[in-house]
């Protein structure tokens, strides 16, 4: 049960996010304000990480570090594109879209980690296809 | 890197389409970055790779952008940055809740949760921001095939 509420709460959060995008890129430029979100967020989840991971923190793989790197240029990425769109289509328009990313998840990983397609994510696949064109569409 | 200098700064797109073509790109990055996030929880608790992965994001972000940051200041009203400020931490939090609900409870019934974070916008832009959206029934009924469409990919994955 604790499990459901936390996910409806990461489902309300992130349902809450674009809201506050549109009524602050009304006044700022999309570079400037994905920054400043970034670094508020980073700063909140690095606080925590060294409250409950500090041991972990400690003994840090360095394994781990080229891969932390390269999600440190991809989430910016997203980050950035995910505003511009909040910007320009609207969060309606928008948060639809942006919502397929396990779309592009699960074709990269039956591309580079060779997991199967299957029928219910064949069938997603089309869901989701139909859906975004729907979204274009009613414009 | 010039396609993305493009759908931020091009002109001759309608901004609609370039507003979409934005939230693909942005979908590719996230899905792109949930392929990698999966291979740092392998080393790191969530919280831990999600930490450290955004403070590198920040710092690039501020890094490349450092001359408009600076140029800029001070050039927007108070509330915007309030509005920002809560879009990150609103978003972090999000994150925090999705580590602990993955700890609680199986991806097959966190994720299709999760998925439905786009018709929770469009309730509430629905609700709050009248003036500037336009909720129709062709993007309720996308949004929900969208959504669906998730829960089956995540189904299917489990």
């Amino acid at each position: 049960m604790l499990g459901i509420f936390l996910a409806a709460l990461a489902a309300t959060s992130w349902g809450i996010m674009p809201l506050f995008v549109r009524l602050g890129l009304q006044h700022l430029r999309t570079t400037r304000g994905t920054a400043i979100s970034m670094m508020a967020g980073s700063t909140l989840v690095l606080f925590l990480a060294f409250a409950w991971h500090w041991e972990v923190i400690r003994h840090f793989p360095r394994g781990v570090v080229p891969w932390i790197l390269l999600a440190g240029v991809v989430s910016p990425l997203g980050q950035l594109l995910h505003f511009q769109a909040v910007r320009m289509a609207g969060v309606a328009r928008a948060m639809p879209i942006l919502g397929t990313a396990p779309l592009f998840s699960a074709s990269l990983a039956i591309l580079l980690l060779g997991e199967h397609l299957t029928v219910p994510l064949g069938l997603g696949i089309l869901a989701v296809v139909a859906g975004i064109a729907l979204i274009v569409h009613s414009s | 890197m010039r396609g993305v200098r493009a759908l931020l700064l091009g002109a001759s797109i309608p901004a609609l389409h370039r507003g979409y073509m934005a939230a693909v790109g942005a979908a590719i990055a996230y899905g792109g970055a949930h392929v990698i996030a999966r291979r740092i929880v392998q080393d790191v608790p969530p919280l831990v790779g999600s930490a450290f992965s955004l403070t590198a994001g920040a710092v690039l972000l501020v890094v490349l952008f450092r001359q408009a940051l600076l140029r800029e200041q001070g050039a927007a009203p108070p509330r915007a940055y309030l509005y920002i400020v809560l879009a990150g931490l609103v978003s972090a939090c999000g994150s925090i809740a999705l580590y602990w609900a993955l700890s609680k409870a199986p991806v097959v019934v966190v994720s299709p949760i999760v998925g439905t974070n786009p018709l929770v916008s469009i309730l509430l832009s629905r609700l709050f921001l009248q003036r500037t959206e336009r909720v129709t029934w062709r993007i309720v009924l996308g949004a929900l095939l969208v959504v669906g469409g998730v829960a089956l990919i995540a189904l299917g994955r489990a």
